[in-house]
């Protein structure tokens, strides 16, 4: 840990005598060193990799390359990275790769913090497994107990949910677990600091005694270390330090729009005078999606739109036409900001600017392993310019009105 | 000839009350036609013709002037439209010997309720509401735009229907736009407090600032959509459904006393509430949660200035907060890590809950201050230790780690004139930091030349001391920058 200075061409041990490599901008430590960098060198199973290509996924992520090989090893694993680094792929893709699908039993078991991460985890599963035929079921509880456990009984290869439930699954004997492989433990540390410590052992010590462990988490608290010391074995570590994402590299401008009736004008303007390839725009509300929308076609702009109310598989379509480049501007809000990676988007219009200063870097921020420059527009009121001045002191960095000659940036 | 102009008028005020935002205009144009119909039935010579149409037309009458209350309330313009006085329109009428008011002379009542200068009786404002329940099955237009849309019947489809709603709204915090998407939607009656339990039970899956958010919200839903008794049905069903929560989140039940705590001190539950389910669910027995629930957020309501305390009960964290407001948390963080406690895990538990880990470099930034500015040797070995336990666990991330330094690097120039130690002490920090791998080599070396004092004993008032001005210029610009926008935090304030 001493030594982050790396060459990229020598790895580097520190004192716990972990490998440190540098992937792109990211600082990598483990005890494990070797890497895949592609999905067709996993090995995997042709529908599973039908499935994973299906999702839209090209090339693993630094986490991914890492930490897919030795789950589906069947060692024990850590792996620690920021929240969207695609660690929830990491640990599907190696349990789809493990199941027999014949048998119709329990065979891993993914235990979240809430129950709609829960939801999204079934979802990935999945999508993963649309072309293996998979049985992948989530818990919700409340009014759907009798459902969990009619569904738990028809078999089903992959169970998700929060500890307590799944506690309560298996102390009803809806849930069998003899033929266990995987056990899973996703944002360890949310998990842990929502009180769901005792829940999470009451789960282990029903397990068979040689279940393998898959331990995810950002951070590292006590708590988390004490669960891994007393659940794994020998288990593999890694660590991307790395944030995701990132604003360096990313020019920031305002405009000063006054007020909020002149955002539109302005908006066509920066369209006429401009030419963009593609660009995203995000507004607040979805009523402010709609409203621009239709303006914007009724502008004859090829626009797609993305809510949150359609499912996922709307949404994909909606990407997918956006990616192919078949419509050039995509409106969304914030809901969605997060996943959305479009390599060739030079600009980021923040229509109104976020509420939640958060969000902003999640909108125009970029992975920086892609090292991609981009560009973002951010409309001011008049009254917005206390949030501009406060997004940029949170942010430390500088946000400038936005240049005349603004066409020869993007 | 007088019922069909009743007939007329009926519509008409049905028509003009599916005008969205009835303005204030309208509805005293209107008024002034009912006052005018009222008149005419009460002066009729011939009340006896046909009794019904004008029941028929009294209950128009009826059903559509509540409808008119709920819409005003919907803006925050309720209490002036509903203050507005009728008797000015009435005046076209001057010669009738009539009241002139609606309400009567002016003189009090027996109960002193109506009558002039008088708001009315205690809880008249309520049975507005109630009337308005009742006349639901009235068609009108505004009802016709809702059936158009499928009703809710099953609070499965309301969930899946809110679930987004609410999950944008934490983005957003506007309550107009989730009020406006309640209002859109039909709903069948008996699933309308669950409004209130599905916000609630969603925020579960969340923190303390969306929970400060979904309690914004229902406190904005009262009265608009959602009654005193709704919110009573809603508390209920939580409470019954406790046990179950808490299977998918351990702190349900605080969760739930504080949401219950808070609806009481914005006045969507009457504190009598709390006493009365006690003593309902003791006598059934076999609730020993939801007592346990109801105590907790009786001991908060009842804690000295409860009720002003309880605007914090989610605490005050999130992006949502102005930045400055976060700074003097994080500053009260570290000094009470200093000064008292020296828990290291409290501190970091504090600084999670902020729920802002894009702005932690401001953490690190005034923890190298609170070194500087204390001095002692406690100070340092305690933040040191901080910081290295918050760097172990990734909770402040490399680039975090590095922001912060840099941004401590780039201010001493100015840091140094209030704190003569400023670079030493900075540098003897830093210098332990890289020791014990919280920061790298690299971000050690980019340490700043000690500007000042080389100038002062190089002395040769030459290149040197351009750049250590130019530096303290442009420090100069930026802080002038962050200071002209504090100051007008402070205006507003």
């Amino acid at each position: 840990m001493a030594a982050t200075k790396v060459d990229s061409n020598a790895p580097v041990t520190n004192a716990e005598g972990n490998l440190i490599t540098r992937d792109g901008d990211q600082i990598i430590e483990s005890n494990w060193n070797e890497v895949t960098e592609t999905f067709d060198d996993m090995a995997l199973k042709e529908a599973l990799l039908r499935g994973v290509y299906a999702y839209g996924f090209e090339k693993p992520s630094a986490i991914q390359q890492r930490a897919i090989m030795p789950c589906v090893k069947g060692r024990d694993v850590i792996a620690q990275a920021q929240s969207g680094t695609g660690k929830t792929a990491t640990f599907a893709i190696s349990i789809l790769q493990n199941i027999d699908l014949a048998n119709p039993e329990c065979q891993a078991m993914v235990l979240a913090p809430t129950r709609e991460l829960a939801q999204q985890i079934q979802k990935v599963v999945l999508a993963l497994g649309d072309y293996m035929g998979v049985q992948c079921h989530a818990c919700i509880g409340g009014t759907n107990v009798q459902n969990d456990v009619v569904k738990l009984g028809n078999g089903q290869h992959v169970v998700v949910g929060t500890p307590g439930r799944v506690f309560d699954m298996i102390s009803r004997r809806a849930l069998r677990v003899n033929s266990l492989k995987m056990f899973v433990l996703d944002e360890a540390d949310e998990m842990l600091s929502r009180g769901f410590k005792e829940q999470i052992y009451d789960v282990f010590k029903n397990l068979p005694g040689n279940v393998q462990v898959v331990l995810l988490s950002a951070t590292m608290p006590p708590e988390v270390l004490e669960v891994t010391k007393s659940f794994m074995r020998d288990p593999i570590r890694i660590l991307v330090k790395k944030e995701e994402l990132t604003l360096e590299g990313i020019r920031q401008f305002y405009i000063n729009v006054d007020k909020e009736d002149w955002k539109f004008d302005t908006l066509c303007d920066l369209y006429q005078t401009v030419s963009i390839a593609q660009s995203i725009i995000f507004c607040n509300t979805r009523r402010k999606v709609d409203f621009l929308t239709k303006q914007m076609s009724a502008k004859d702009h090829t626009v797609s739109s993305m809510h949150a109310d359609m499912d996922q598989r709307e949404r994909e379509t909606i990407m997918r036409e956006f990616r192919s480049g078949s419509s050039r501007v995509l409106i969304t809000t914030d809901l969605l900001a997060r996943g959305i990676d479009v390599q060739q988007v030079s600009l980021v219009i923040n229509y109104d600017l976020p509420n939640n200063r958060e969000n902003y870097i999640h909108r125009i921020g970029r992975g920086g392993r892609f090292g991609r420059k981009g560009c973002a527009l951010n409309f001011v009121t008049k009254d917005d310019f206390r949030l501009l001045k406060d997004i940029e002191q949170y942010y430390n960095t500088k946000i400038e009105e936005m240049p005349t000659d603004i066409a020869n940036l993007l | 000839m007088s019922s069909h102009a009743i007939h007329q008028a009926g519509n008409r005020s049905g028509g003009a009350n599916s005008a969205a935002a009835g303005t204030a205009k309208q509805k005293s144009a209107e008024e002034t036609e009912v006052d005018e119909l009222i008149q005419q039935l009460s002066t009729s010579e011939t009340p006896e013709v046909q009794p019904g149409a004008a029941a028929e037309a009294a209950a128009k009458v009826n059903a559509a002037q509540p409808k008119h209350g709920k819409r005003h309330l919907v803006g925050k313009v309720a209490g002036a439209a509903a203050s507005h006085n009728p008797k000015k329109d009435a005046a076209v009428t001057k010669n009738s010997r009539k009241p002139r008011n609606g309400t009567g002379r002016g003189l009090a009542k027996k109960g002193g309720a109506g009558g002039k200068g008088v708001w009315g009786k205690i809880g008249d404002e309520m049975d507005d509401y109630e009337e308005d329940e009742e006349a639901e099955d009235e068609p009108n237009d505004y009802d016709k735009t809702q059936a158009q849309k499928e009703e809710i019947t099953k609070i499965d489809q309301l969930r899946a229907a809110l679930a987004p709603i609410l999950n944008e709204f934490y983005n957003h915090g506007k309550t107009a736009e989730v009020v406006r998407f309640l209002e859109s939607i039909s709903i069948k009656p008996a699933l309308v407090p669950m409004i209130a339990y599905i916000a609630v039970d969603h925020s579960l899956d969340k923190k303390a600032s969306e929970r400060e958010l979904t309690s914004t919200l229902l406190a904005e839903l009262y009265d608009v959509l959602l009654s005193e008794e709704q919110f009573e049905e809603a508390v209920d069903e939580l409470l019954k459904n406790l046990a179950d929560l808490q299977r998918d989140c351990p702190t349900a039940l605080e969760i739930v006393a504080n949401y219950t705590a808070r609806l009481i001190a914005d006045d969507c539950l009457a504190p009598k509430f709390l006493e009365v389910r006690r003593e309902k669910l003791a006598a059934q027995g076999d609730a020993k949660d939801a007592l346990a629930a109801l105590a907790k957020a009786a001991v908060l309501v009842n804690m000295n200035h409860g009720l002003v305390r309880l605007d914090n009960v989610w605490g005050v964290s999130g992006g949502i907060r102005p930045v400055k407001h976060l700074i003097k948390k994080m500053n009260q963080i570290l000094k009470e890590y200093v000064a008292s406690s020296g828990d290291v895990m409290e501190a970091l538990r504090c600084l999670r809950e902020l729920q802002v880990p894009h702005f932690h470099h401001e953490f690190v930034y005034e923890a190298l201050l609170e070194v500087m500015e204390n001095g002692s040797e406690r100070a340092f070995d305690l933040l040191l230790k901080l910081l290295k336990e918050a760097a172990n666990e990734s909770i402040l991330t490399v680039d975090q780690i590095n922001t912060g330094f840099q941004r401590v690097y780039d201010d001493l120039v100015d840091i140094v004139l209030d704190v003569p130690s400023a670079y030493t002490a900075t540098e003897k920090f830093a210098t332990q930091c890289q020791l014990q791998g919280i920061i790298g080599q690299d971000l050690l070396k980019k340490f700043p030349q000690r500007g000042r004092k080389r100038y002062a004993s190089e002395n040769d008032g030459g290149r040197l001391k351009e750049e250590v001005d130019d530096e303290l210029e442009k420090f100069r610009e930026r802080a002038a920058s962050n200071a002209a926008h504090i100051e007008e935090d402070e205006e507003d304030d």
